[in-house]
Protein backbone atom coordinates (compact mmCIF):
# COMPACT_ATOMS: atom_id res chain seq x y z
CA UNK A 1 0.00 0.00 0.00
CA UNK A 2 0.86 3.32 -0.99
CA UNK A 3 0.97 6.38 1.42
CA UNK A 4 -0.36 9.56 0.06
CA UNK A 5 2.24 12.12 0.29
CA UNK A 6 1.21 14.51 3.14
CA UNK A 7 -0.36 17.72 1.89
CA UNK A 8 1.70 21.03 2.25
CA UNK A 9 1.03 23.18 4.75
CA UNK A 10 -0.67 26.28 2.94
CA UNK A 11 1.29 28.60 5.20
CA UNK A 12 4.69 26.86 3.80
CA UNK A 13 4.07 27.87 0.09
CA UNK A 14 2.33 30.85 0.72
CA UNK A 15 4.27 34.07 -0.94
CA UNK A 16 6.75 31.80 -3.14
CA UNK A 17 7.08 32.96 -6.46
CA UNK A 18 3.84 32.46 -8.92
CA UNK A 19 5.97 29.55 -11.33
CA UNK A 20 6.84 27.51 -8.26
CA UNK A 21 3.55 27.80 -6.92
CA UNK A 22 2.64 26.09 -9.96
CA UNK A 23 5.05 22.89 -9.44
CA UNK A 24 4.09 19.98 -7.25
CA UNK A 25 3.86 20.51 -3.53
CA UNK A 26 6.25 18.38 -2.99
CA UNK A 27 8.45 19.58 -5.35
CA UNK A 28 7.91 23.26 -3.99
CA UNK A 29 9.20 22.15 -0.41
CA UNK A 30 11.88 20.58 -1.58
CA UNK A 31 13.48 23.41 -3.13
CA UNK A 32 12.96 25.56 -0.10
CA UNK A 33 14.58 22.84 2.22
CA UNK A 34 17.02 23.43 -0.68
CA UNK A 35 17.84 26.82 -1.28
CA UNK A 36 16.00 28.64 1.85
CA UNK A 37 12.55 30.28 1.11
CA UNK A 38 11.97 32.82 -1.32
CA UNK A 39 11.45 36.36 0.18
CA UNK A 40 8.95 38.40 -1.93
CA UNK A 41 7.68 41.26 -0.18
CA UNK A 42 4.75 42.00 -2.85
CA UNK A 43 3.93 38.18 -1.87
CA UNK A 44 4.56 37.87 1.64
CA UNK A 45 2.56 40.16 4.57
CA UNK A 46 4.94 42.45 6.61
CA UNK A 47 4.57 39.80 9.60
CA UNK A 48 5.29 36.82 7.05
CA UNK A 49 8.30 38.77 5.40
CA UNK A 50 9.97 39.78 8.53
CA UNK A 51 8.69 36.88 10.89
CA UNK A 52 11.51 35.22 7.89
CA UNK A 53 14.12 36.93 7.85
CA UNK A 54 16.70 34.61 8.19
CA UNK B 1 -8.11 42.33 10.96
CA UNK B 2 -6.10 44.03 13.30
CA UNK B 3 -4.90 41.12 16.03
CA UNK B 4 -6.47 42.57 18.97
CA UNK B 5 -4.78 42.97 22.55
CA UNK B 6 -1.27 43.25 21.84
CA UNK B 7 1.15 43.86 24.74
CA UNK B 8 2.91 46.81 24.05
CA UNK B 9 6.91 46.38 24.48
CA UNK B 10 8.33 46.88 27.43
CA UNK B 11 9.22 50.01 28.25
CA UNK B 12 13.03 50.74 27.18
CA UNK B 13 13.50 48.06 25.03
CA UNK B 14 12.73 46.92 21.32
CA UNK B 15 11.53 43.37 21.85
CA UNK B 16 8.96 41.75 19.86
CA UNK B 17 5.25 42.07 21.89
CA UNK B 18 3.64 39.51 23.36
CA UNK B 19 -0.35 38.96 23.91
CA UNK B 20 -2.20 39.96 26.52
CA UNK B 21 -4.98 39.39 28.53
CA UNK B 22 -7.81 42.19 28.45
CA UNK B 23 -8.31 41.69 32.15
CA UNK B 24 -5.15 43.11 32.59
CA UNK B 25 -6.01 46.39 30.87
CA UNK B 26 -6.24 48.80 33.81
CA UNK B 27 -2.46 47.86 34.73
CA UNK B 28 -0.55 49.01 31.66
CA UNK B 29 0.01 52.95 31.80
CA UNK B 30 -0.36 55.51 28.63
CA UNK B 31 2.24 54.87 26.90
CA UNK B 32 1.52 51.30 27.07
CA UNK B 33 -2.16 52.11 26.08
CA UNK B 34 -0.57 54.20 23.13
CA UNK B 35 0.92 51.40 21.47
CA UNK B 36 -1.60 49.14 21.27
CA UNK B 37 -3.50 48.76 17.95
CA UNK B 38 -6.64 48.27 19.18
CA UNK B 39 -9.11 51.19 20.51
CA UNK B 40 -9.10 51.73 24.58
CA UNK B 41 -11.40 54.25 26.38
CA UNK B 42 -11.85 53.56 30.15
CA UNK B 43 -14.81 54.80 31.22
CA UNK B 44 -16.13 55.43 34.85
CA UNK B 45 -19.69 54.47 35.71
CA UNK B 46 -21.70 57.54 34.52
CA UNK B 47 -19.77 57.04 31.25
CA UNK B 48 -17.17 59.98 31.75
CA UNK B 49 -14.06 59.15 29.88
CA UNK B 50 -10.60 58.91 31.94
CA UNK B 51 -8.73 56.97 29.10
CA UNK B 52 -8.62 57.71 25.56
CA UNK B 53 -5.57 55.77 23.48
CA UNK B 54 -3.99 56.76 20.59
CA UNK B 55 -5.51 54.20 18.19
CA UNK B 56 -9.28 55.27 19.38
CA UNK B 57 -7.86 58.83 18.82
CA UNK B 58 -6.81 58.49 15.66
CA UNK B 59 -9.29 56.23 14.15
CA UNK B 60 -12.12 58.64 15.56
CA UNK B 61 -10.08 61.36 15.04
CA UNK B 62 -10.50 63.06 17.91
CA UNK B 63 -8.03 64.64 20.00
CA UNK B 64 -8.04 63.44 23.60
CA UNK B 65 -7.00 66.60 25.12
CA UNK B 66 -10.77 67.41 24.67
CA UNK B 67 -11.90 64.14 24.86
CA UNK B 68 -11.05 63.39 28.27
CA UNK B 69 -13.74 64.47 30.78
CA UNK B 70 -16.78 64.31 28.50
CA UNK B 71 -19.06 61.72 28.30
CA UNK B 72 -18.98 59.09 26.03
CA UNK B 73 -22.37 57.70 24.78
CA UNK B 74 -23.93 61.35 25.53
CA UNK B 75 -21.39 64.20 24.05
CA UNK B 76 -18.63 62.10 22.58
CA UNK B 77 -20.18 58.88 20.27
CA UNK B 78 -24.19 59.41 20.32
CA UNK B 79 -24.40 56.66 17.74
CA UNK B 80 -23.51 54.33 20.42
CA UNK B 81 -26.91 54.94 22.50
CA UNK B 82 -28.86 52.30 23.33
CA UNK B 83 -28.12 48.18 22.63
CA UNK B 84 -24.60 49.54 23.20
CA UNK B 85 -24.79 51.62 26.48
CA UNK B 86 -27.54 48.89 27.39
CA UNK B 87 -24.59 46.22 27.35
CA UNK B 88 -22.28 48.83 29.25
CA UNK B 89 -24.76 49.48 31.89
CA UNK B 90 -25.53 45.84 32.18
CA UNK B 91 -22.04 44.96 32.90
CA UNK B 92 -21.98 47.34 36.00
CA UNK B 93 -25.19 46.43 37.33
CA UNK B 94 -23.91 42.90 37.14
CA UNK B 95 -20.80 42.88 38.98
CA UNK B 96 -19.12 41.52 36.29
CA UNK B 97 -15.81 41.33 34.72
CA UNK B 98 -16.38 41.36 31.38
CA UNK B 99 -19.39 41.16 28.45
CA UNK B 100 -19.74 39.35 25.38
CA UNK B 101 -17.86 40.79 22.09
CA UNK B 102 -20.40 42.14 20.00
CA UNK B 103 -20.56 43.81 16.76
CA UNK B 104 -20.93 47.20 15.87
CA UNK B 105 -21.32 50.15 13.43
CA UNK B 106 -19.50 53.90 14.61
CA UNK B 107 -21.07 56.31 12.63
CA UNK B 108 -18.56 59.42 12.54
CA UNK B 109 -19.28 62.53 9.81
CA UNK B 110 -16.43 61.49 7.47
CA UNK B 111 -17.91 57.55 7.14
CA UNK B 112 -18.50 54.65 9.30
CA UNK B 113 -16.34 52.46 11.04
CA UNK B 114 -17.58 48.35 11.17
CA UNK B 115 -15.73 47.19 14.80
CA UNK B 116 -15.81 44.50 17.43
CA UNK B 117 -16.21 45.50 20.76
CA UNK B 118 -15.39 44.02 24.26
CA UNK B 119 -16.19 45.27 27.13
CA UNK B 120 -14.31 44.63 30.73
CA UNK B 121 -14.23 45.47 33.97
CA UNK B 122 -10.98 44.57 35.55
CA UNK B 123 -11.71 43.47 39.57
CA UNK B 124 -11.32 46.40 41.90
CA UNK B 125 -11.05 48.65 38.95
CA UNK B 126 -12.92 51.72 39.19
CA UNK B 127 -13.00 51.63 35.27
CA UNK B 128 -15.00 50.28 32.96
CA UNK B 129 -13.32 49.86 29.45
CA UNK B 130 -14.30 49.21 26.05
CA UNK B 131 -11.91 47.98 23.81
CA UNK B 132 -12.49 47.96 20.25
CA UNK B 133 -11.28 46.10 17.29
CA UNK B 134 -11.82 47.69 13.95
CA UNK B 135 -12.65 45.79 10.95
CA UNK B 136 -13.36 47.99 8.20
CA UNK B 137 -14.30 51.41 7.29
CA UNK B 138 -16.62 52.26 5.10
CA UNK B 139 -18.66 55.27 3.57
CA UNK B 140 -20.58 57.58 5.46
CA UNK B 141 -24.39 56.03 5.96
CA UNK B 142 -26.66 58.47 4.31
CA UNK B 143 -29.38 56.59 6.10
CA UNK B 144 -28.33 57.52 9.31
CA UNK B 145 -29.38 60.01 11.44
CA UNK B 146 -26.60 63.16 11.04
CA UNK B 147 -27.35 64.49 14.42
CA UNK B 148 -26.28 60.80 15.99
CA UNK B 149 -23.33 60.92 14.40
CA UNK B 150 -20.03 60.76 16.33
CA UNK B 151 -19.16 64.19 17.41
CA UNK B 152 -16.12 65.65 15.35
CA UNK B 153 -12.97 67.64 16.54
CA UNK B 154 -13.85 71.21 15.12
CA UNK B 155 -16.91 70.72 17.53
CA UNK B 156 -15.45 69.99 20.46
CA UNK B 157 -12.76 72.80 20.01
CA UNK B 158 -14.13 75.63 17.78
CA UNK B 159 -11.78 78.65 16.52
CA UNK B 160 -8.71 76.69 17.68
CA UNK B 161 -6.84 77.45 14.49
CA UNK B 162 -6.92 80.96 16.25
CA UNK B 163 -5.28 79.34 19.67
CA UNK B 164 -1.96 78.43 17.37
CA UNK B 165 -3.29 74.51 16.94
CA UNK B 166 -2.46 73.35 13.74
CA UNK B 167 -4.27 69.81 12.19
CA UNK B 168 -3.41 67.82 9.31
CA UNK B 169 -5.97 66.14 7.51
CA UNK B 170 -7.14 63.72 9.70
CA UNK B 171 -7.85 65.99 12.43
CA UNK B 172 -3.93 64.64 14.24
CA UNK B 173 -2.57 67.65 15.91
CA UNK B 174 1.04 68.86 14.09
CA UNK B 175 3.75 71.23 14.33
CA UNK B 176 5.54 72.82 11.97
CA UNK B 177 9.22 72.84 13.14
CA UNK B 178 12.11 74.25 11.43
CA UNK B 179 15.06 72.37 11.13
CA UNK B 180 17.17 74.73 14.04
CA UNK B 181 14.69 72.85 16.74
CA UNK B 182 16.81 69.85 15.59
CA UNK B 183 20.11 71.30 15.28
CA UNK B 184 19.05 72.74 19.28
CA UNK B 185 18.71 69.29 20.14
CA UNK B 186 21.80 67.91 18.73
CA UNK B 187 23.65 71.18 20.34
CA UNK B 188 22.30 70.22 23.52
CA UNK B 189 22.60 66.66 23.28
CA UNK B 190 26.59 66.86 22.89
CA UNK B 191 26.57 69.47 25.86
CA UNK B 192 24.78 67.57 28.32
CA UNK B 193 25.34 64.33 27.43
CA UNK B 194 28.38 63.56 24.58
CA UNK B 195 28.57 60.05 25.77
CA UNK B 196 25.14 58.88 25.81
CA UNK B 197 23.24 61.39 23.70
CA UNK B 198 23.24 58.71 20.99
CA UNK B 199 21.18 56.32 22.85
CA UNK B 200 19.14 58.89 24.06
CA UNK B 201 17.96 59.90 20.30
CA UNK B 202 17.90 56.01 19.50
CA UNK B 203 15.18 55.41 22.48
CA UNK B 204 13.52 58.57 21.27
CA UNK B 205 12.90 56.99 17.97
CA UNK B 206 11.98 54.00 19.29
CA UNK B 207 8.97 55.43 21.45
CA UNK B 208 8.13 57.32 18.42
CA UNK B 209 8.37 54.52 16.01
CA UNK B 210 5.64 52.73 18.06
CA UNK B 211 3.31 55.80 18.10
CA UNK B 212 4.08 56.28 14.24
CA UNK B 213 3.12 51.98 13.87
CA UNK B 214 0.12 52.74 15.37
CA UNK B 215 -0.62 55.69 13.11
CA UNK B 216 -0.42 53.71 9.96
CA UNK B 217 -2.07 50.80 11.73
CA UNK B 218 -5.43 53.30 11.67
CA UNK B 219 -4.32 54.15 7.63
CA UNK B 220 -4.44 50.46 7.19
CA UNK B 221 -7.76 49.98 8.36
CA UNK B 222 -9.21 53.17 6.32
CA UNK B 223 -7.36 52.66 2.94
CA UNK B 224 -7.45 48.44 2.73
CA UNK B 225 -9.79 47.29 5.55
CA UNK B 226 -6.51 45.09 7.09
CA UNK B 227 -3.95 45.33 9.72
CA UNK B 228 -0.79 46.64 8.65
CA UNK B 229 1.33 43.47 9.25
CA UNK B 230 -1.20 41.64 6.83
CA UNK B 231 -0.69 44.17 3.78
CA UNK B 232 2.23 43.06 1.27
CA UNK B 233 5.73 44.01 2.97
CA UNK B 234 6.73 46.53 -0.03
CA UNK B 235 3.02 48.17 0.85
CA UNK B 236 3.60 48.90 4.43
CA UNK B 237 7.01 50.11 3.66
CA UNK B 238 5.68 51.82 0.61
CA UNK B 239 3.31 53.40 3.58
CA UNK B 240 6.06 54.51 6.00
CA UNK B 241 7.93 55.64 3.47
CA UNK B 242 5.28 58.27 2.19
CA UNK B 243 4.03 58.90 6.04
CA UNK B 244 7.83 60.12 6.35
CA UNK B 245 7.95 62.27 3.14
CA UNK B 246 4.93 64.08 3.61
CA UNK B 247 5.91 64.98 7.40
CA UNK B 248 9.24 66.67 5.41
CA UNK B 249 11.65 63.61 6.93
CA UNK B 250 13.35 62.84 3.99
CA UNK B 251 12.84 60.22 1.23
CA UNK B 252 12.80 56.63 2.46
CA UNK B 253 13.13 53.67 -0.07
CA UNK B 254 13.26 50.31 1.33
CA UNK B 255 15.35 47.72 -0.58
CA UNK B 256 14.60 44.05 0.16
CA UNK B 257 16.77 42.34 -2.14
CA UNK B 258 19.01 41.24 0.11
CA UNK B 259 16.38 39.87 2.60
CA UNK B 260 17.86 36.51 1.70
CA UNK B 261 21.12 37.38 3.73
CA UNK B 262 19.07 38.77 6.31
CA UNK B 263 19.48 42.39 5.88
CA UNK B 264 16.76 45.14 4.85
CA UNK B 265 18.33 48.21 3.52
CA UNK B 266 16.42 51.60 3.61
CA UNK B 267 17.88 54.79 2.20
CA UNK B 268 17.64 57.90 3.60
CA UNK B 269 18.06 60.82 0.88
CA UNK B 270 17.71 64.55 2.29
CA UNK B 271 17.51 63.40 5.35
CA UNK B 272 16.23 66.27 7.67
CA UNK B 273 18.11 65.07 10.61
CA UNK B 274 21.03 64.39 9.39
CA UNK B 275 21.00 67.63 7.54
CA UNK B 276 20.10 69.95 10.35
CA UNK B 277 22.44 68.06 13.23
CA UNK B 278 25.58 67.78 11.57
CA UNK B 279 25.55 71.33 11.31
CA UNK B 280 25.23 72.04 14.35
CA UNK B 281 28.59 70.01 15.26
CA UNK B 282 32.08 71.23 15.27
CA UNK B 283 33.54 71.75 11.69
CA UNK B 284 35.02 68.67 10.53
CA UNK B 285 33.73 66.32 13.28
CA UNK B 286 33.46 62.98 12.45
CA UNK B 287 32.04 62.05 16.07
CA UNK B 288 30.38 58.30 15.80
CA UNK B 289 32.05 58.14 12.30
CA UNK B 290 29.61 61.14 11.30
CA UNK B 291 26.32 59.00 11.88
CA UNK B 292 23.62 61.29 12.91
CA UNK B 293 20.37 59.90 12.21
CA UNK B 294 20.07 57.75 15.49
CA UNK B 295 16.43 58.84 15.82
CA UNK B 296 14.90 57.37 12.72
CA UNK B 297 17.02 54.21 13.20
CA UNK B 298 15.37 54.03 16.26
CA UNK B 299 12.00 54.82 14.78
CA UNK B 300 12.49 52.21 11.56
CA UNK B 301 13.17 49.53 14.11
CA UNK B 302 10.55 49.78 16.16
CA UNK B 303 7.73 50.15 13.13
CA UNK B 304 9.49 47.05 11.72
CA UNK B 305 9.39 45.19 15.01
CA UNK B 306 5.63 46.14 15.53
CA UNK B 307 5.07 44.88 11.61
CA UNK B 308 7.68 41.69 11.95
CA UNK B 309 6.00 41.07 15.47
CA UNK B 310 9.55 40.11 16.75
CA UNK B 311 12.72 42.26 17.16
CA UNK B 312 14.46 43.76 14.55
CA UNK B 313 17.29 46.35 14.90
CA UNK B 314 18.29 48.91 12.53
CA UNK B 315 21.25 51.15 12.81
CA UNK B 316 22.52 53.69 10.32
CA UNK B 317 25.68 52.02 8.69
CA UNK B 318 26.71 55.49 6.93
CA UNK B 319 25.78 58.90 6.53
CA UNK B 320 26.89 61.27 3.51
CA UNK B 321 24.50 63.61 4.47
CA UNK B 322 26.85 66.55 4.56
CA UNK B 323 29.86 65.66 2.61
CA UNK B 324 33.40 67.14 3.00
CA UNK B 325 32.96 70.36 0.74
CA UNK B 326 33.81 70.23 -3.04
CA UNK B 327 31.37 69.07 -5.73
CA UNK B 328 27.76 68.12 -4.98
CA UNK B 329 27.22 64.73 -4.82
CA UNK B 330 24.01 63.33 -6.29
CA UNK B 331 22.44 61.55 -3.58
CA UNK B 332 22.99 62.06 -0.03
CA UNK B 333 21.64 60.81 2.32
CA UNK B 334 21.97 58.21 5.21
CA UNK B 335 22.12 54.43 4.60
CA UNK B 336 20.45 52.03 7.43
CA UNK B 337 20.40 48.33 7.73
CA UNK B 338 17.12 46.37 9.59
CA UNK B 339 18.23 43.08 10.91
CA UNK B 340 16.98 40.54 13.03
CA UNK B 341 17.99 41.44 16.53
CA UNK B 342 19.65 38.17 16.87
CA UNK B 343 22.33 39.48 14.73
CA UNK B 344 23.39 43.11 16.84
CA UNK B 345 26.93 41.54 17.67
CA UNK B 346 28.05 40.40 14.17
CA UNK B 347 26.14 43.72 12.59
CA UNK B 348 27.80 46.31 15.07
CA UNK B 349 31.27 44.34 14.42
CA UNK B 350 31.32 44.24 10.61
CA UNK B 351 30.68 47.96 11.53
CA UNK B 352 33.07 48.62 13.56
CA UNK B 353 35.40 47.11 10.75
CA UNK B 354 34.40 49.54 8.79
CA UNK B 355 31.47 48.38 6.92
CA UNK B 356 29.91 51.28 5.38
CA UNK B 357 27.78 49.80 2.79
CA UNK B 358 25.37 47.36 1.83
CA UNK B 359 27.71 45.11 -0.11
CA UNK B 360 30.69 45.28 2.35
CA UNK B 361 28.05 44.51 5.26
CA UNK B 362 27.64 40.98 3.29
CA UNK B 363 30.67 40.53 2.69
CA UNK B 364 32.01 40.71 6.67
CA UNK B 365 29.25 38.96 7.72
CA UNK B 366 29.43 36.04 5.06
CA UNK B 367 33.68 36.23 5.86
CA UNK B 368 32.66 35.81 9.59
CA UNK B 369 30.34 32.66 8.52
CA UNK B 370 33.33 31.47 6.87
CA UNK B 371 35.35 31.69 9.66
CA UNK B 372 32.65 31.23 11.78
Amino acid sequence: MTEEPPAPDPSTVRGLRREEQEEPASMVLSRVAWNGPVLDPDQLTAVEFLGALP
Amino acid sequence: MNQPFILPSEAGSDRGPSSFQALAIDTLSEADLDTLDVGVVGLDEEGTIFRYNLYESRLARLDRAQVIGRKFFGEVAKCTRGAFEARFRALIASGGVRAERFPFVFDFAFGAQEVEVEIVRPRGSALVYLLVTRTRATGVREDFPAELRAIQQRSLAPGETEEGVRRDELDARVLQVPWSFLASLRTTCERLAPETWTLFCHEWGVQWGRRLAVDLETEAIERHAKGLRELPMRLAGTMLSTRLREQGWGRLVLDFRLAHEGLVIAELARSAVAESTRLALPAGSQADGGRSCHLLAGCLGAVLTHLGERRIGVVELDCTAMPQPGPLLDARGCTFVGFSNGRRDRIDAAIARGARTADELVEQLRGGRELG
